[in-house]
């Protein structure tokens, strides 16, 4: 397949799926889809406003949510999960602070403003008035004025087990995360190490949490080998939460997944892939798949290398294709 | 309470695999020397490469260096320039580098200069070759003086305009396959020479100037037993 042509599936493909998570999420778009997953708001966030610049629309009714869901947001989190030196950092500032001065309350943990020059936000719209707070950031985006279109998250479908759980334990530790992990991961326990990763913090905040989490005796904790295993009760927290016990939400490693295609969609950016020979396409590719190889190997994503110089480009579509299917509502429920 | 301090990769989460399937496959393609390692390996073994794929790595190479905005200018020996020669019909495990050439004359290729290498390493990593598949292991050969004449015999063929390869001529590799067939044994040294097809004169001439690489008498006595396994018994080797 063209480059081309796989760019636009690839492309195609990451904003519809950012269409449909918001739209099960509150942003107003409507969407056939009920995912049996539980989201990852920050991730999602961050993923969105990255490939939301081919998609204006997009970009404005997200930052409408975060004006009016913004509190649902770990700032920490979010500053966690694109920390300083991530290209898209000022991004996510810019939106931080637009949806701030329309009276969200939502923040981002250790922020550093790093403006070094202006460019477009949108390459296919032009700037007439530009908004003052992106430009603040380095970004020429068309003034923005909020759309009062977004409703709060509909706590009750398993896309916003996260909002659910927040709303339970509150967004100033990590325990929303911690319990949202062992109930979606379908592993029957984990380690500290496994809890910390997915919840994105620390592994000694994350101790810390576990340690009263077990004292209240909402989790469970043995010991196997010398290290500490912790699990939940699935069918007692399926009772708490009204749900039955087989129709708790299911897992992605969405931290991973997102970061993995930001990096992707970065790269299919670059114009000079176009007019790169075969061998040095193929080359390029296998750079950018050997560099995401142990991140989406840990978020479950199968990476094959298979094929000698130029001919690794059907491996590589192979490697993609496996990725966005990652993407698919494959355990979709009605 | 803070957050972790960045997204790392970590075998842990691997539990978290939902498609069995996918799972098996993972495992399949685990490291099954260093299993606890949770490195993947490849599965591509094409240490070994004929003619043709021999140019289709150095296009390879070229097109790296022009990528990275660098020019070289090597001067090669071997296996690998006997096949671009078409002398021989084999495969082999790596490109010999003799000398890179410039402006002020062949200088020793050991060590590759780091664009070289990293070059180099992109294509050993998309063709699945040793790393070592260029290396400048005959380089020693410039120390004591190359056979009279050497650069007015090269073949030489550009791979791209940022890498031209200059082949050792026919003469020039009767000379150095000699040379191995005394110091290294016979082998595929005595075949590749056998392949060169020598005359008595030439293999002469090539005695003659391993004598300049190593002149101590155990070198003669073996040079003279492999001269005389080859057909040539009256040679004056102090001429």
């Amino acid at each position: 397949m063209p480059i081309s042509t796989l760019k636009d599936e690839v492309q195609t493909t990451l904003v519809e799926f950012a269409w449909s998570e918001w739209a099960q999420m509150g942003v107003f778009a409507s969407t056939d889809r009920r995912d049996a997953w539980a989201q990852d708001p920050e991730a999602l966030l961050v993923f969105t406003l990255h490939v939301a610049r081919r998609e204006p629309r997009l970009f404005d009714e997200v930052l409408d949510w975060l004006r009016l869901n913004g509190r649902l947001l770990s700032g920490r989190r979010l500053a966690s999960l694109c920390p300083h030196g991530d290209a898209d950092r000022q991004l996510v500032e810019a939106a931080v602070d637009w949806a701030r001065a329309n009276g969200s309350s939502v923040q981002i943990a250790d922020r550093h403003l790093t403006k070094t020059s202006e460019e477009q936000l949108f390459a296919s719209v032009r700037v007439a008035t530009p908004d003052q707070v992106f430009r603040s950031h380095g970004y020429l985006k068309p003034a923005t004025e909020p759309s009062f279109n977004s409703r709060e998250p509909d706590l009750r479908t398993p896309i916003n087990l996260a909002f659910r759980l927040r709303q339970h334990f509150g967004l100033a530790s990590s325990r929303a995360e911690i319990v949202r992990f062992l109930l979606t991961s379908g592993v029957p326990d984990a380690n500290a190490l496994a809890i910390a990763d997915a919840a994105g913090y620390a592994k000694r905040n994350v101790n810390e949490t576990l340690a009263a989490l077990v004292a209240a005796g909402d989790v469970d904790r043995y010991i196997r080998g010398n290290q500490g295993r912790y699990s939940v009760d699935r069918a007692r927290w399926a009772d708490f939460l009204s749900v039955a016990a087989d129709e708790l939400p299911t897992y992605r490693d969405w931290p991973r997944l997102l970061l993995a295609l930001r990096e992707l969609d970065r790269w299919f950016d670059d114009r000079r892939l176009a007019e790169l020979s075969d061998y040095m396409r193929g080359s390029e590719a296998r750079a950018i798949m050997e560099r995401l190889e142990p991140t989406l190997t840990a978020a479950g994503v199968l990476v094959t290398r298979n094929g000698a110089g130029a001919d690794y480009w059907p491996t590589f579509e192979q490697n993609l294709e496996r990725l966005l299917r990652k993407l698919s509502p494959t355990h979709a429920i009605s | 309470m803070s957050p972790r301090p960045a997204l790392s990769a970590s075998s842990a989460s691997t539990e978290r695999l939902e498609d069995g399937a996918e799972r098996a496959a993972l495992d399949a393609l685990r490291d099954v020397r260093h299993p606890d390692s949770g490195c993947y390996t490849s599965h591509m073994t094409n240490s070994a490469f004929g003619a043709s794929r021999a140019d289709e790595l150095l296009g390879a190479l070229g097109e790296q260096l022009a990528a990275a905005g660098q020019q070289f200018d090597l001067v090669v020996i071997g296996g690998s320039a006997l096949l671009a020669l078409g002398l021989v019909k084999r495969t082999t495990r790596d490109v010999d580098v003799l000398a890179i050439a410039g402006p002020e004359g062949l200088i020793p290729a050991d060590p590759l200069p780091s664009p070289l290498v990293d070059a180099r390493d992109r294509v050993a990593r998309d063709f699945g070759l040793l790393a070592d598949w260029l290396n400048p292991g005959p380089t020693e050969l410039l120390r004591f003086g190359l056979p009279d004449g050497f650069l007015s015999r090269v073949e030489t063929r550009t791979y791209g305009p940022a890498l031209t390869v200059r082949y050792a001529g026919r003469l020039d590799q009767i000379h150095f396959k000699l040379y191995a067939m005394v110091d290294q044994g016979a082998g595929r040294h005595e075949a590749d020479l056998r392949a060169l097809d020598p005359t008595a004169d030439e293999l002469v001439a090539a005695a003659r100037w391993t004598r300049t690489h190593d002149p101590s008498d155990c070198f003669r006595q073996e040079l003279v037993a492999v001269l005389a396994h080859l057909g040539v018994t009256d040679a004056d080797l102090d001429a």
